[in-house]
C-alpha cells in the first residue's frame, strides 16, 4: 500500500514538473516561430498531421539521437519525418495525439535539467546532454516520452533503404520492388493535393 | 454472393446478411472455427476488420509491411509505453506475420486451468484429436537442421555446453524458402498461415469472409444477439467509409483476438454483468537483450527460431521465494527498423552497432505472466482501448532474471558485448559486468520490450463473477454469443499460443454445433 501510494505521488510530482515546464516552455518558445532548422540539406517535409514546430522538433531530436557523418544517410535523405508522419495518419487519434504529447514532453525536458530553453533551440551537444540525463530518470512518464519518439525514428530510419548500404542489409530477400499500398499511395496523393 | 473472400469494393451494395454463424475475426481463432463449422455443413460468414493482403500485395519491406499488417500500424503500446502491441489487421489476423512455432499447450497449464479456474473438458484426452489433426493439416513438425541459421547454431551450442536444456522448435512450415521474412509475411505460402490453411478449406466449404468489415454493435433480445451492425472500412484512408450493413444470425462468435476481443464486449455494455470482462489479461511480456559477435550471424534470414531452450520454463522458488525462470529462451529475428528502436543506444554507439548489423544479434525470453499480477484491458472514455499492465514485484523479478539468463547465453555463443533492449543504455563487456542489473529499471519503460501473445480478458471459469465464458465458450447469460480465441485463457498458455487456440476452436467448433442440433 504504502509503496503503490509513494509511486503515485512520484507520478504526480513528475506529471506537475512535466506539465510546469510544458507551461514555461510554451512562453519561452513562442516567442521564436521556426524557419527550416536545417537549410540546405534537401527540402523541408511536407507533412499533414505535424505542425511545422513538430517536424522541426522531430528532425532535431533525430540529429541528437542518430548516428551522423560518413556514411549515414541524412534524416532527409532517409525520409524520417515524412513517414512517421505517413504512418500516423493512418493511426488512430488516440495514438497520434499521445504520440504529439510525447513530442511535448521531449521539447521541454531540459527546462527539468536547467537549461532555460527548449529542445529545439539547444546546441547540438546541449541536446545530446539532455537525452543522455533522460536516459537516468526513475520517472515513467519521461521514459514513456523519450522511449517513443527515439523508437518511431529509429524504426523509421533504419527502415529505410538508404541507410541498408551503412549497415549490410541485402533488404528484401527476392529484391522485389516496392509494392505500395493503397494507403501510401492515398497519403502521396493527399500531400499533392495539399501543395499550394 | 458467392463463398470466397470479398473485399471492400465487393461490399459496397451490401446492406443486410443473414447466415447460420458469424464469426468476428480471422485469425487462428476465427479460421479455425470457420473450416469446423462450415465443414459440418453450417452457413459461415467471417468478419475482418483489415484488408486482405495475398502474396501479389507483399513486398518483404519491413516498413511497408508493417504498414499493412500490423494494427495501429505497429505503434500501439501499452499505458505505460513501455511494451509494444504487435497484432494482425488483416485477413488471416496475426497469423499472417507470426513466426509459426506451435506448441501444445503444456500439461501443466491444462491442469492449473482446470483445478484453478474451474475449466471443465480441455485436458488433453479432449484436445489431443484437435491437436493431432491441426498438426497433419498445418505440418508442424520440428525444424530441421536446415532451418537454423548462425545464430540459431550458435544458440543451441551454447545452451548444450552450459548444460540448458532445450528442444528443436516445432513449426508450421513446408517448402521454406529460408527468406526470413515471416514476420513480413511469407510471399511463398510455405509459412502455414490461415490464409493458406483454413480460410481456403473454410471457403471450400462454403464460407465467407468479409473483409474491410469491422464489426461495431450488437442488439440484443433478451439472452440471444440478433444483429450486428457493421462498418465497411475505407482500405486507403483506414477510416470507416460512412457505409454499413448488418448481419442477422443465429449465433455470433467473436474471435477478434486477445487485445481486441474483450474490448468488443465491453463496448456492447456487458461489463456491468461481468466484472472480470477484460481482466486477467496475460501478454507473455517479452525482454530481449543483443550482442555484438565476430562473426557474421546474418539473423534476419532463414527461420526465426529453431531451436528454444526450455530449461527455465516454469518459474522455481526455495521456500516460497523467487530463484529463477519463468520463461522459454529463443533467438530473435528481427529486420533492422525493429531491431534499431528496440537498442537503447544513441549517436556514435548506435552507428558503431548498426554498422556491425550481420554480426549483431540477439535472444527474447518468452514470459509467462504471473497470474496473480495479470493485466487489463480497458475501455477508454472515447470508447478506445487501453492496455494496462503495470508490472507486478514478483514480474519485475523473473523479467530481470531473464535478462541475466539472456546475458549469460550471449557471452556463452561468443558476443563481444551486449546490451538490453530498454531505456538505459548498459553496456556489458562480460559476465563480469552484471552487477550493473541492480540498477536495471524493470517499472514501466525501462525495459523495452513487444507482446505479441495477447491473452485473457474473457477467461472462461463456471463462475460469472470470475469468469465470462463458460467451459462451452459461451458469455455467461447469453445463448448465442461465443468467444473462441485466447482471450478465453485464463491465465497465459506459457509458450506461443497459437496452436492452443486453434484447439481451443475445435472445441468451441463442437458447443457452437450444439446449438443447431
Ligand atoms: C510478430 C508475431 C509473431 C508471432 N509468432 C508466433 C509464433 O511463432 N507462434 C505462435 O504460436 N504464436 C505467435 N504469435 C501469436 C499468434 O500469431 C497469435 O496469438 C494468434 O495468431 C492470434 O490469433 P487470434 O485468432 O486469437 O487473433 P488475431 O490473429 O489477432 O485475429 C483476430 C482478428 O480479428 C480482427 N478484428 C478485431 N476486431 C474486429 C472487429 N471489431 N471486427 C472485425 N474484425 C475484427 C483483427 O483484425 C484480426 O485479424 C505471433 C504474433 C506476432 C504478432
Amino acid at each position: 500500500m504504502v509503496r503503490i501510494e509513494l509511486k503515485r505521488r512520484k507520478l504526480l510530482k513528475g506529471a506537475v514538473l512535466v506539465a510546469g515546464a510544458a507551461l514555461a516552455g510554451y512562453q519561452i518558445g513562442r516567442l521564436r516561430s521556426p524557419g527550416d532548422p536545417f537549410p540546405g540539406v534537401g527540402p523541408e517535409p511536407d507533412t499533414l498531421v505535424f505542425t511545422r514546430r513538430e517536424a522541426a522538433l522531430l528532425e532535431h531530436i533525430g540529429r541528437a539521437i542518430l548516428p551522423s557523418g560518413a556514411p549515414w544517410p541524412s534524416l532527409r535523405d532517409a525520409e524520417v519525418v515524412q513517414r512517421l508522419d505517413e504512418e500516423l495518419l493512418f493511426t488512430d487519434d488516440h495514438t497520434r495525439s499521445e504520440f504529439s504529447l510525447a513530442l511535448r514532453g521531449v521539447e521541454n525536458l531540459p527546462l527539468l535539467y536547467g537549461y532555460f530553453d527548449r529542445f529545439q533551440h539547444l546546441a547540438l551537444d546541449d541536446q545530446r546532454a539532455v537525452m543522455e540525463r533522460a536516459e537516468q530518470t526513475r520517472s515513467e512518464l519521461i521514459r514513456a516520452a523519450t522511449n517513443g519518439v527515439r523508437m518511431a525514428i529509429n524504426l523509421v530510419y533504419f527502415g529505410h533503404s538508404a541507410t541498408w548500404s551503412a549497415i549490410q542489409y541485402d533488404g528484401p530477400f527476392a529484391q522485389l520492388p516496392q509494392h505500395l499500398s493503397q494507403q501510401r499511395t492515398f497519403y502521396r496523393s493527399l500531400q499533392q493535393e495539399a501543395q499550394p | 454472393m458467392k463463398p470466397g473472400i470479398h473485399e471492400q469494393q465487393d461490399l459496397q451494395t451490401l446492406h443486410a446478411y443473414t447466415t447460420q454463424v458469424c464469426i468476428i475475426g480471422s485469425g487462428c481463432g476465427g479460421a479455425t472455427l470457420a473450416q469446423q463449422l462450415a465443414k459440418k455443413g453450417l452457413d459461415v460468414v467471417v468478419l475482418e476488420r483489415g484488408g486482405y493482403y495475398p502474396p501479389e500485395k507483399m513486398d518483404q519491406n519491413e516498413l511497408n509491411m508493417q504498414g499493412k499488417l500490423y494494427g495501429g500500424r505497429g505503434l500501439d503500446t501499452t499505458s505505460d509505453g513501455g511494451n509494444t502491441l504487435l497484432y494482425g489487421n488483416n485477413v488471416g489476423g496475426a497469423s499472417v506475420h507470426y513466426w509459426a512455432d506451435s506448441y501444445r499447450t503444456p500439461q501443466y497449464k491444462l491442469d492449473e486451468w482446470q483445478e484453478q479456474y474451474g475449466v471443465r473438458n480441455h485436458q488433453t484426452r479432449d484436445l489431443e484429436p484437435a491437436f493431432d489433426a491441426l498438426e497433419r493439416e498445418i505440418s508442424i513438425h520440428e525444424a530441421p537442421d536446415s532451418l537454423f541459421n548462425p545464430l540459431n547454431q550458435r544458440f543451441r551450442q551454447a545452451s548444450q555446453s552450459l548444460g540448458w536444456h532445450g528442444h528443436r522448435v516445432p513449426q508450421a512450415r513446408t517448402h521454406c524458402q529460408k527468406s526470413g521474412h515471416c514476420m513480413q509475411g511469407c510471399i511463398y505460402g510455405a509459412k502455414q498461415d490461415q490464409t493458406v490453411t483454413h480460410l481456403p478449406d473454410a471457403i471450400e466449404h462454403g464460407a465467407r469472409v468479409f473483409a474491410d468489415s469491422r464489426a461495431e454493435s450488437l442488439s440484443f433480445e433478451g439472452r440471444r444477439a440478433k444483429r450486428l451492425r457493421v462498418s465497411l472500412m475505407d482500405r486507403k484512408s483506414n477510416r470507416p467509409s460512412g457505409q454499413e450493413y448488418t448481419v442477422e444470425a443465429d449465433v455470433f462468435v467473436v474471435a477478434a483476438g486477445g487485445f481486441s476481443s474483450s474490448h468488443f464486449l465491453l463496448r456492447q455494455g456487458l461489463g456491468d454483468d461481468l466484472p472480470a470482462l477484460g481482466r486477467h489479461f496475460s501478454m507473455n511480456p517479452s525482454t530481449m537483450v543483443y550482442g555484438l559477435f565476430e562473426e557474421d550471424m546474418r539473423q534476419w534470414r532463414n527461420i526465426p527460431a529453431a531451436w528454444g531452450v526450455d530449461e527455465f520454463l516454469q518459474r522455481q522458488e526455495d521456500e516460497g521465494r523467487y530463484r529463477e525462470g519463468g520463461y522459454l529462451l529463443m533467438p530473435n529475428q528481427i529486420h533492422p527498423g525493429a531491431l534499431a528502436a528496440t537498442l537503447p543506444l544513441k549517436g556514435e554507439q548506435l552507428g558503431e552497432w548498426m554498422a556491425q548489423f550481420p554480426q549483431l544479434a540477439g535472444t527474447i525470453a518468452w514470459m509467462d505472466d504471473i497470474p496473480e499480477e495479470l493485466g487489463e484491458i480497458r475501455m477508454r472514455r472515447d470508447g478506445g482501448r487501453q492496455v494496462h499492465y503495470p508490472y507486478g514485484a514478483l514480474t519485475r523479478q523473473v523479467l530481470k532474471d531473464s535478462v541475466a539468463k539472456q546475458l549469460e547465453m550471449l557471452f556463452a555463443m561468443g558476443a563481444r558485448k551486449a546490451v538490453i533492449s530498454g531505456h538505459q543504455a548498459m553496456m556489458f563487456n562480460s559476465m563480469d559486468d552484471m552487477a550493473q542489473l541492480d540498477d536495471l529499471a524493470t517499472g514501466g519503460g525501462g525495459l523495452i520490450m513487444a507482446s505479441p501473445h495477447p491473452g485473457g480478458g474473457c477467461r472462461m471459469g463456471d463462475d460469472p463473477a470470475q469468469s465470462v465464458v463458460g467451459s462451452d465458450h459461451r458469455v455467461h447469460g447469453y445463448d448465442n454469443l461465443f468467444v473462441s480465441d485466447s482471450s478465453v485463457f485464463p491465465t497465459s498458455s506459457a509458450l506461443d499460443p497459437s496452436l492452443s487456440i486453434m484447439a481451443f476452436s475445435h472445441m468451441a467448433a463442437n458447443h457452437v454445433l450444439e446449438t443447431f442440433s
